[in-house]
């Protein structure tokens, strides 16, 4: 009797945490990433204060002219706001977009370049380069060509796959697809000048953040990387019960083809985007999710906000690195593979293993 | 009792494959309907394109009264739930979570559940006698207690005709009982249900009607008695098999099958 | 200006890359009279915008590789002026941003065009001290003695703003 009393307890103790636990967590990332926002300001070839950031910030938002000195109002308002702009929406984006397709594909071990869509915008922007485009047209390129890259692996592994579970077939599609792409990166590296194209080419492809301005790359960014993440938020439960596959997500109401077609679609925007305007940023949509599903469980209705705000905040704290250690710029998708490599080895080896 | 489901010469397949054909059946509210038969020989064939997973060949599948072509996919899932056979899942969701999945035919497109849609959930675990595994992993939990999750999702869909793949499939002898007592249960509170199975004693268990599906793609349906005979099964399996009758203490007779090696 | 006025050699604004010490570019930046506004070891060196504002160099010159697309050096530092960044850099608010001359090889880096490129340099960081030093002149007669080869005052031009002499 009392045996059966304490037990009960225990269950009962041991259960409810769990779920208090949940829901501030997206709060307190929310609240790290205004306070990684606010240490970004400040940190930098020039340190400024609180106080200074805040004027600077207060003067546009109001439309004033800021009472500091020229050079800091250029740093604050032209050089860091871009970048910290472009770091947060970045990192949101690979971050959701990794988190939806390790969903969508059922495998936690997929990235959002899966479909090809790095490789396409890669492809789009040596190109760009090669044929001695502008900025604007470079960027646009790698977006289209990381979109058209996406829709031949759909289209191919759609046409090849025929059946129910085509996942597989499109899974495989994607690798060749990226293949190619690598192939086609590797030739216009080949034929590129060795003394100004191919360097451009090789930093573009390393990845930054460096040359962000607000109208060049910032703004064509926006729209897709929103529009993305407004389809992977209504598909957010609908991701959930796509982990339990096509045939039985069918059985639940759910229609696979159109969460596949919306997700994908979703995702692509997103990672084409980020891509084009952040070069080859690897691991961050493949190692993100991991941790964001640690804090607040599988459930894509958190999952998939808290891998936005803890993608934003990673890439936050690695771009300020990049920009802050050395004299010189450190290339951000270096960076972010010689952190989250290891970062996953980690894991693994402490049994953390998300999807056991 | 209403008719549920009611297949007309069903001709089913996969691709241009014809597996079965010629196949008619009625299950009604509070049926059990269990579906025997050697492996390879298209149960499951017949068993997916009732859920509308495939496409039929041939003949009509009636469901409620309307003809499954016409179901949409969402409706569909308000009437018929599958519960396939217990498996893992790549990423460690709830229990409440996994049950609460089978709120979706009855959410908007783009919606989630709401505090209703728990309410069902915890009910439904309840009623299951597994509310207590409701905060456990989906994916550290034994595979009983998946099974009897994979039933309470469909179970929190509210549908009328429950397709069950293989229920005991792989579950200790304990678990198998309470996933009978459950079948027996929901069916008694008016659920129809259909289920694969590879063990003629748990049709004589729980099944109201057995289907015998044969090498030569015939259909034989009937009471439990009657079809599951020692001659159906030895013409259906190719090897010999004697029935044996018991009388449990209550008094209820008891029927099982054994092979004759 | 100091005595050695400070120069940012660009080798590419998108991404930015400039050229630190211990190279050739530092060699004739010296030699020149100025001094590398770039501390760091190594040449091509990626940095930030940040470093540059941080370095604010009193000259800046931009080799060819850092012209955008098919943009012309003219049009490269019209658009450094028109930069809202760029712009507000001292060196560029006193048109003191040059475009370094190409001929038949970039004259800022491993060419034998580089001894033009020193008398070049001394000429653009101090005008005063040459005041009777003719480019045009000076590369005619560099083709003329060393390559056999006959400028017109056009090309000469031409290498010096530099776009391909034709």
């Amino acid at each position: 009797m009392t045996a059966t009393v304490a037990t009960e307890t225990g269950a009962g103790a041991a259960n409810p945490p769990r779920r208090w636990h949940r829901l501030p967590a997206l709060t307190v990332l929310t609240i790290l990433l205004v306070a990684g926002i606010v240490l970004s300001f400040a940190v930098g070839v020039t340190a400024y204060s609180p106080q200074v950031i805040g004027s600077v910030l207060l003067a546009h938002l109001t439309g004033h002219t800021p009472d500091v000195a020229i050079a800091d109002d250029t740093t604050i308002w032209l050089v860091r706001m871009p970048r910290i702009t472009a770091a947060v929406l970045v990192g949101a984006a690979l971050a959701a977009a990794g988190a939806a397709y390790q969903s969508l594909f059922r495998n936690p071990m997929v990235s959002p370049d899966l479909l090809g869509a790095s490789g396409g915008a890669g492809v789009g922007a040596a190109l760009g380069i090669l044929l001695s485009w502008n900025n604007t047209a470079v960027q646009l390129a790698a977006f289209a060509l990381g979109l058209a890259a996406v829709l031949l692996t759909y289209a191919v592994g759609t046409a090849v796959g025929r059946g129910t579970e085509s996942t597989l077939t499109l899974v495989l599609t994607g690798i060749v697809v990226a293949s190619l792409c690598s192939a086609l990166i590797s030739l216009t590296k080949y034929v590129a000048d060795p003394e100004d194209k191919l360097p451009q080419i090789t930093f573009w492809l390393l990845g930054g953040l460096d040359t962000v301005t607000i109208r060049n790359n910032l703004l064509p960014i926006i729209a897709p990387i929103a529009a993305g993440m407004v389809m992977l938020l209504l598909s957010r439960w609908r991701l959930n019960v796509m982990t339990f596959g096509d045939q039985e997500a069918a059985s639940m109401g759910v229609n696979p083809r159109l969460v596949k077609a919306v997700v994908i679609g979703g995702a692509t925007l997103m990672t084409a985007a980020s891509v084009s305007a952040a070069g080859m940023v690897g691991w961050v949509g493949l190692v993100i999710p991991h941790v964001a599903r640690m804090l607040v469980g599988s459930d894509a209705r958190r999952a998939l906000p808290a891998s936005a705000l803890l993608g934003a905040i990673f890439l936050l704290a690695v771009d300020d690195f990049a920009r802050s250690a050395l004299t010189t710029e450190v290339p951000l998708g270096i960076l972010t593979a010689l952190v989250g490599a290891p970062f996953f080895l980690l894991m693994l080896a402490r049994g953390a293993r998300p999807w056991m | 009792m209403d008719v549920v489901l009611r297949a007309q010469d069903v001709r089913c397949g996969y691709g241009s494959v014809e597996v079965v054909r010629d196949i008619s059946f009625t299950v009604r509210t509070g049926e059990v309907l269990c579906l025997l038969g050697p492996n390879g020989v298209g149960k499951t064939t017949l068993f997916k394109s009732i859920l509308g997973f495939l496409p039929l060949h041939g003949g009509r599948v009636v469901l409620a009264g309307r003809d499954l072509s016409t179901w949409r996919r969402r409706e569909l899932a308000r009437v018929v739930a599958y519960v396939p056979q217990a498996h893992g899942a790549p990423f460690p969701f709830t229990v409440g979570e996994v049950v609460l999945m089978g709120r979706t035919p009855r959410l908007g497109v783009v919606s989630s559940p709401g505090l209703d849609d728990l309410r069902v959930a915890h009910e439904t675990l309840d009623s299951l006698g597994i509310a207590h595994l409701t905060d456990r992993s989906f994916t550290q939990i034994s595979g009983g207690e998946r099974q009897l999750v994979l039933i309470a999702r469909a179970l929190a869909q509210q549908p009328t005709l429950l397709m069950m793949d293989e229920p005991t499939s792989n579950l200790d002898l304990g678990n198998q009982v309470r996933v009978l007592r459950q079948i027996r249960a929901m069916a008694a509170a008016g659920l129809a249900i259909v289920m694969i199975s590879h063990t003629p004693d748990h049709a004589f268990a729980v099944a109201t009607s057995a289907a015998l599906l044969r090498q030569d793609r015939t259909l034989q349906v009937g009471p439990p008695e009657q079809v599951i005979t020692a001659a159906n099964l030895a013409s259906a399996y190719g090897e010999p098999v004697q029935i044996l009758t018991a009388t449990a203490p209550d008094g209820t007779p008891l029927k099982s099958c054994l092979p004759l090696l | 200006m100091e005595q050695r006025p400070s120069v940012l050699h660009v080798y590419s604004l998108n991404p930015l890359v400039v050229d630190g010490t211990g190279n050739i570019i530092d060699a004739w930046i010296n030699a020149a009279g100025g001094r590398n506004a770039a501390q760091i070891p190594g040449r091509t060196r990626p940095v930030s915008i940040e470093q540059v504002q941080k370095w604010n160099p009193d000259v800046i010159i931009v080799a060819s590789s850092a012209f955008v697309a098919n943009d012309t050096g003219t049009q490269t530092l019209d658009k450094l002026t028109a930069d809202p960044i760029w712009s507000r850099l001292a060196a560029v608010r006193n048109h003191h941003a040059y475009i370094n001359p190409t001929g038949g090889w970039h004259w800022d880096r491993y060419g034998i065009e580089g001894a033009l490129q020193i008398q070049w340099a001394a000429k653009t960081l101090h005008p005063e001290l040459f005041p009777n030093l003719n480019m045009v002149a000076q590369t005619r007669s560099f083709y003329s003695q060393f390559l056999h080869y006959q400028l017109s005052d056009e090309q000469a031009n031409r290498m010096l703003a530099a776009q391909n002499p034709g």
